[in-house]
């Protein structure tokens, strides 16, 4: 029979985690990407304090240090974490998934070196994936990894590289020779940012800073100890990785945070909004849950052992497009202080403005709308 | 969390399936149209399987059984009053406009009728005329009257709504799957248009449209069973309702423009499901008034977090009031 009562173990968590934000992080908190160096060091406190209550690896296995949380717990965390801001900065990206796939795929001395400063949060990883020619078509993939003596060289460009600039470590996928297939040859490396040769070029945009960078890899040395996986078979680990990434971020918990604050905050004024906008507010508020539904779909599947590529597209189209909704009918709600506000007691308007440009990227990172619309017309007839 | 509806559920949802593939599937809808008189023989498909005996308000297992006994017959646009009876402890519960002109689908059947609102107000009612309009959209549809009661039956309000939409998703579903079938079948440019990219971005919006509305189906099933707050459970249920709706445009607008000329037609089912999609998605208020009517109850009642019955009133813009014309009484 149907049951979606939130388990009590996941509205205690739920509840702490409530007040370790009230308690840590204070109002008009916007994420670690902003220009203000005192919002990182802020997310590094709060890592540290996560840490200190063995919930920064929540979700690892307790053989690496973590509690074994279930998906739904999982979800909590993901969930509490967005809606405020993410306030464990760039951590979610080691902790979500750089370090369950070294935990799969890594040798013990990889593990060893690599997951204890996952789990106490005090490292940051990025992504080295996209690359100018391969976006959506992510095989089509250029940098090359040259065999030298005890390990490789690495020479190439990496784009759109989130957190580059703070990162410490970098996932990185090259090919260590020309392809018979697309697939073939790709390797994951394990990248230390302070190797030679490593160039960081931050790119400015609309997203605000650290979002967006280049990377260039010039004769980049990496030891074979820091091959993951076998040589040449990556993909199967990009693909699990991509998974992971697929469910990532909860952006509806940040929708619904802001819709639910939105009467509270305007006072008497919301009253005033026309009628048709607040229509869409109460719209907003259905398809939000919508989205959840979706998501909680796919981690059912995941805790049954039966991922589903089909339910996990139609999750992200669902939330993607949701996010960017939402943006619009937040914008209109807050008026032209949607523009932007140097006011700094005006918080909700500050991250009305905030999550507005960040949605505008929802339907392109991490799998673009249209190929998400791909998988399901794929599987649908199939 | 479990997402699945119970085993008896199913299984009764698929007999209720046969029996009506047995009579004529959507062919029934044809011949009735044809002769509103054939609606009684539709109906004792039905009896035959008890389902009148069913109490969708009394517990959640009765209510999953109900609510795919409505998918089954949504699935082929079952030309009689299945949800309204399901619901009608007996009788039959028509959902009616709050104001008048008022049509109800199929108030000529000698039933027991009785009417309630949107928003749980009970109403008397009985048709204007003894035929139906007969009309392409509305072959079924009575002019009714209603007299509006003293009281409200807000849960019975829901559940009917609710209802009505698991109905609603079964025709939402059938015409998906004949529309997939079509674009793999329907060659042109030397390819079945299915190949081509247009279309499959148009499926899976389709597809996105029906099984967000399933899953939300699902949740709203299964908060009624056990949101005490008797508002929370309307707004639920309105929220499902204006979701379906748009969920019924993206769908069968798609199933139009993908069958081409074809899907007009009466040899197509799409052609009779998108015709009979219009009780639900007009009646008793359209989307934009179902939409109004959500507004006012969220603003008062609130809307509860996903999963945690009784957290509705922490949204509350208003003060709810005991009685009157904008909000529920509770």
């Amino acid at each position: 029979m149907l049951d979606y009562t939130e388990p009590e173990r996941v509205t205690r968590l739920r509840t702490e985690l409530r007040e370790l934000i009230r308690e840590l992080i204070p109002p008009g908190f916007l994420g670690a990407f902003t220009h203000d160096p005192a919002d990182f060091e802020l997310t590094q406190r709060f890592c540290r304090e996560l840490g200190r209550r063995r919930m920064l690896t929540l979700a690892w296995p307790s053989r690496y240090g973590g509690a074994d949380a279930d998906v739904w717990e999982q979800a909590a965390l993901r969930e509490e974490m967005w809606a405020a801001h993410e306030p464990r900065g760039a951590q979610y990206m080691g902790l979500n998934w750089v370090g369950p796939a070294i935990m799969r795929h890594g040798t013990e001395e990889q593990r060893a070196r690599h997951l204890p400063p996952i789990a106490a949060g005090t490292v940051v990883w990025c992504q080295g994936f996209s690359e100018p020619e391969a976006g959506s078509d992510l095989p089509a993939l250029r940098t090359r990894a040259t065999r030298v003596d005890g390990g490789w060289l690495i020479n190439g460009q990496k784009v759109w590289t989130s957190y580059a600039g703070m990162a410490q470590w970098c996932f990185l996928l090259a090919r260590v020779r020309a392809p018979s297939q697309r697939h073939d040859g790709i390797t994951v490396f394990l990248v230390d940012m302070a190797q030679p040769g490593i160039e960081v070029r931050p790119i400015a945009s609309m997203l605000g800073p650290h979002h967006l960078n280049e990377v260039y890899f010039d004769d980049v040395w990496v030891p074979d100890s820091e091959v993951l996986g076998e040589v040449g078979r990556g993909w199967a680990i990009v693909m699990e990785v991509l998974r992971f990434e697929r469910i990532g971020i909860a952006r509806y918990a940040r929708c619904e945070k802001l819709l639910r604050a939105a009467p509270a905050v305007l006072g008497d004024a919301w009253g005033r909004l026309p009628a048709s906008l607040r229509e869409r507010w109460a719209l907003a508020l259905v398809r939000t849950r919508q989205a959840r539904l979706l998501a909680y779909r796919v981690l059912a599947n995941a805790e049954n052992g039966s991922p589903e590529p089909l339910a996990a597209a139609l999750y992200r189209i669902a939330v993607t497009t949701l996010d960017q909704e939402v943006a619009e009918v937040l914008m209109e709600i807050v008026g032209n202080r949607g523009l932007g506000t140097t006011d700094k007691q005006l918080e909700f308007e500050r991250e009305v403005e905030d999550h507005w440009r960040y949605a505008q990227a929802s339907t392109v990172a991490s799998g673009t709308l249209e190929m998400n619309k791909h998988v399901v017309a794929r599987a649908v007839l199939s | 969390m479990n997402g699945d509806l119970s085993v008896e559920a199913v299984e009764f949802g698929a007999v209720v399936r046969q029996s009506i593939e047995a009579a004529g599937g959507v062919d029934v809808l044809r011949r009735c149209a044809a002769d509103p008189a054939g609606r009684t023989e539709a109906g004792a498909v039905l009896d035959r399987l008890g389902l009148w005996d069913l109490r969708p308000l009394d517990g959640p297992l009765e209510l999953e059984v109900a609510a795919v006994a409505s998918r089954a017959a949504g699935a082929f646009a079952f030309p009689y009053p299945v949800v309204e009876r399901l619901v009608g402890n007996g009788g039959a519960v028509a959902l009616v406009a709050e104001h008048g002109p008022r049509v109800v689908m199929h108030l000529d059947l000698p039933l027991e009728w009785r009417g309630v609102d949107l928003r749980g107000r009970q109403y008397r009612v009985g048709p204007a005329s003894p035929d139906p309009l007969g009309t392409p959209l509305a072959p079924f549809g009575v002019e009714a009257l209603a007299e509006p009661e003293d009281g409200h039956e807000v849960r019975l309000a829901a559940v009917a709504i609710t209802l009505h939409v698991w109905w609603l998703l079964g025709l939402l579903e059938t015409a998906l799957a004949d529309t997939v079938r079509y674009t793999q079948e329907r060659v042109q440019f030397g390819r079945p248009i299915a190949r081509f990219q247009a279309t499959g971005f148009r499926l899976a919006d389709m597809t996105l449209a029906v099984n967000g509305l399933e899953e939300l189906a699902k949740y709203t099933l299964w908060s009624l069973a056990h949101e005490e707050d008797r508002a929370g459970a309307l707004v639920d249920a309105l929220g499902l309702r204006v979701a379906a709706l748009d969920a019924a445009e993206t769908v069968l607008r798609g199933a139009h423009q993908l069958h081409g000329a074809m899907g007009f037609t009466n040899e197509v089912n799409v052609s009779w499901l998108s015709r009979a999609s219009q009780s639900v998605r007009r009646l008793p208020e359209d989307r934009q008034r179902s939409l109004a009517t959500l507004l006012d109850l969220v603003e008062t009642a609130g809307f509860a977090e996903l999963g945690r019955p009784g957290t509705a009133r922490n949204l509350a813009v208003r003060p709810r009031v005991a009685s009157g014309q904008r909000t529920v009484a509770i």
